[in-house]
């Protein structure tokens, strides 16, 4: 093994192992401790918190059980329910139905965006990125207005019959799916429009050479290429759509209430219950985590 | 390009300087009273009569929220301002957190000009932390012919075959389910279990009829029924007037088996720079002309005696701003749950889950 103050050629340059651990400390260090100020320590203290109880007038009470954990899998003064596991169900599916249709809608346009030339893709992807520039909640107050019973979009879906006479798309669930797509495409399109741009074409030509059919083709040739494109994307809308509920309570009619809701129902709303507040986020960071591990594993398998 | 944000950034420092030397100015100069307050909620003329009378200038920090309130009390420190105007379901919250003082009433003299219904109540027994600011009622805004307002009951909404349109509930754990308690023929402040738990049941069925549109705030089922997307919604006096003010054809009623009323209350922050001030600035507020003015300029009703009978007999006769005595009869204030805010929480969450 070489000792710490051997010298090392580094870059053209003699240096010692401890003087280049030194500065490599010196670089990261501002990195490291962002983490563990506004990331670790956090989340410890969130997770102490979880175990607390809530005191009288929205205090915390520093005793340490269980019962947050009886209280999340539904027992509450009223008796056992399934409302609370159902709360988190209903945010996953949501969640999970956006990221889908955000991919559905999003792969397509990438592929569309990628085929123009240099100038007229960067000119796509800035009308793409255009619509964050405007505040979230005013762009889902456009929606509510759009989608109501006075306009075109509800008159069309009359004619059609998909909707009743007196009903309009607003609220309800189609408005919901409208939002949150708008809302998450320009995060879900960029990094499967970086993926596109750096897709080798070789590798589809020689898929065909071998007659291999369409779907092949794109299966082992474009999609298994795409595979980190997609899972960045994925990272991208279902993380932050499982803790959204703005978008849903306006354009939902806040008639179902979603986990983004409950957590903040515990800190800001009538249950003034931190500590229960705070176990929600951790399941939410948790169950987050967890199906992103659980997507990359089952991503990785079917394709590299 | 850089040059241009250069200068704007040069800009903005010197307006930043500019209004710290201002602020120090102004605190060398008069003294400065420090009120906490909902946006819109006082005639800027009157900060300026009121500086005129009493040599105080008022510096208003203002809110949107009542938990927005108690966070900054909180975060800021109580310090940092003198009056705070606080609703009267989150007094007994505010006093147990120790963001609030008692009142010395001796330095408030014109706390004789408040109306007795509103002394005693159960945010405050013993009216030692509050002076009442505003005071306004909750109930149900729709389309419709005239009706006996004495007349109107819940089930308008509850029962599906009443439902007449689309319509929206209160967005608001605890006014929501002590309305459907009410409805229900119960105490509109009970805790008991049982009677919250048919509270639910009632919100639940209402939310199958095909009509439910959904949960509003007040603010949000005026603009629904005003935009005729909703027939119905329940709302704040405040924004009903504004809104028949606007459409004729709305009627705001106070249902027959009750509703709840609400105050605004100005409180003294616990630890006021100026008391003194804080005082000064109560009593100006529960003066006549003063009262008067300011139900005028928000558009709510005053608990100040003196006051209504300064004002014009057009704002005096709005059924929807003062309501009449069958209606104040029927309506009560709701008291701190206190530990119970648990149990209303659980409620919701089933309301708003199933």
């Amino acid at each position: 093994m070489a000792n710490s103050n051997t010298t090392e050629v580094f870059e053209g340059k003699l240096t010692t192992r401890s003087r280049m651990r030194k500065f490599g400390l010196l670089l990261t260090g501002p990195g490291m401790l962002w983490l563990l100020v506004f990331l670790l320590l956090p989340t410890i203290f969130l997770l102490v918190m979880a175990f607390a109880q809530r005191g009288s007038y929205g205090t915390i009470d520093w005793t340490f059980s269980l019962d947050n954990v009886k209280k999340l899998l539904g027992y509450s003064s009223f008796g056992w329910s399934a409302d609370n596991l159902l709360i988190i169900w209903r945010s996953f599916k949501i969640a999970v139905i956006t990221t889908i249709l955000c991919l559905v809608v999003g792969i397509p346009m990438a592929f569309w965006i990628g085929s123009h030339g240099k100038s007229m893709r960067t000119l796509l992807l800035a009308l793409v990125m255009v619509p964050s520039c405007t505040n979230l909640v005013i762009r889902t107050y456009a929606w509510m207005i759009l989608l109501g019973s006075q306009m075109p979009p509800t008159w069309i879906a009359r004619f059609l019959g998909i909707i009743g006479e007196n009903e309009a798309l607003y609220p309800g669930t189609f408005a919901v799916y409208i939002g949150m797509v708008s809302c998450m495409l320009p995060f879900a399109v960029l990094p499967l429009y970086t993926s596109v741009e750096r897709l080798d074409w070789g590798i589809v030509e020689a898929a065909k050479d071998l007659y291999a059919k369409p779907v092949r083709v794109f299966y082992h040739g474009i999609l298994s290429q795409m595979m980190p494109g997609i899972v960045a994307s994925v990272v991208l809308t279902l993380v932050p759509t499982l803790g959204m509920y703005v978008v849903s309570d306006l354009l939902g009619g806040a008639k179902y209430i979603l986990i983004g809701n409950m957590i903040q129902q515990q800190f800001f709303g009538t249950a003034l219950d931190w500590p229960f507040g705070a176990m929600l986020g951790i399941v939410l960071i948790i169950s987050s985590v967890l199906s992103l591990v659980a997507f990359q594993k089952v991503g990785g398998k079917n394709f590299v | 390009m850089k040059k241009f944000l250069l200068a704007l950034s040069l800009l903005a420092v010197m307006a930043l300087t500019a209004c710290n030397e201002q602020s120090q100015e102004q605190k060398a100069e008069t003294k400065t009273v420090t009120v906490m307050i909902y946006s819109e909620y006082i005639d800027p003329a009157m900060l300026e009569d009121f500086e005129k009378k009493t040599g105080y200038k008022v510096q208003l920090e203002l809110y949107e929220a009542q938990e927005e309130m108690i966070g900054k009390l909180q975060a800021a420190g109580t310090s940092q301002y003198d009056v705070v105007i606080a609703s009267d379901v989150v007094i007994q919250q505010m006093v147990h957190l120790g963001l609030i003082a008692p009142i010395d009433t001796t330095k408030v003299p014109n706390r004789k000009n408040i109306a007795p219904q509103f002394l005693n109540q159960a945010f405050d027994p013993t009216n030692t932390y509050t002076i009442p600011y505003l005071w306004g009622t909750t109930g149900i805004l729709f389309r419709g012919d005239e009706v006996d307002p004495d007349s109107v009951s819940y089930s308008m909404l509850f029962d599906a075959s009443q439902t007449k349109g689309s319509f929206s509930l209160l967005e608001e754990s605890r006014s929501m389910l002590s309305m459907a308690l009410q409805a229900l023929g119960f105490d509109a402040n009970s805790v008991k279990q049982e009677e919250i738990n048919k509270a639910v049941e009632l919100i639940l069925q209402a939310k199958k009829d095909k009509n439910f549109l959904g949960f509003d705030g007040s603010v949000g089922g005026k603009d629904k029924v005003l935009s005729k997307m909703d027939w119905a919604a329940i709302v704040f006096n405040g924004e009903a007037a504004v809104a028949i003010d606007e459409d004729s054809t709305l009627q705001y009623v106070i249902p027959k088996e009750g509703s709840f009323m609400w105050l605004d209350a100005m409180t003294l922050s616990s630890k006021a720079p100026n008391v003194e001030g804080a005082y000064a600035f109560m009593n100006y507020i529960l003066d006549g002309q003063a009262g008067a003015q300011l139900a005028k300029f928000v558009f709510y009703a005053t608990p100040n005696k003196a006051a209504l009978e300064v004002i014009d007999q057009d704002f005096k006769e709005n059924r929807v701003i003062n309501p009449t005595e069958s209606e104040i009869k029927r309506m009560v204030f709701l008291s701190d749950p206190g530990d119970a805010a648990k149990l209303f929480d659980e409620a919701w969450t089933i309301v708003k889950t199933r």
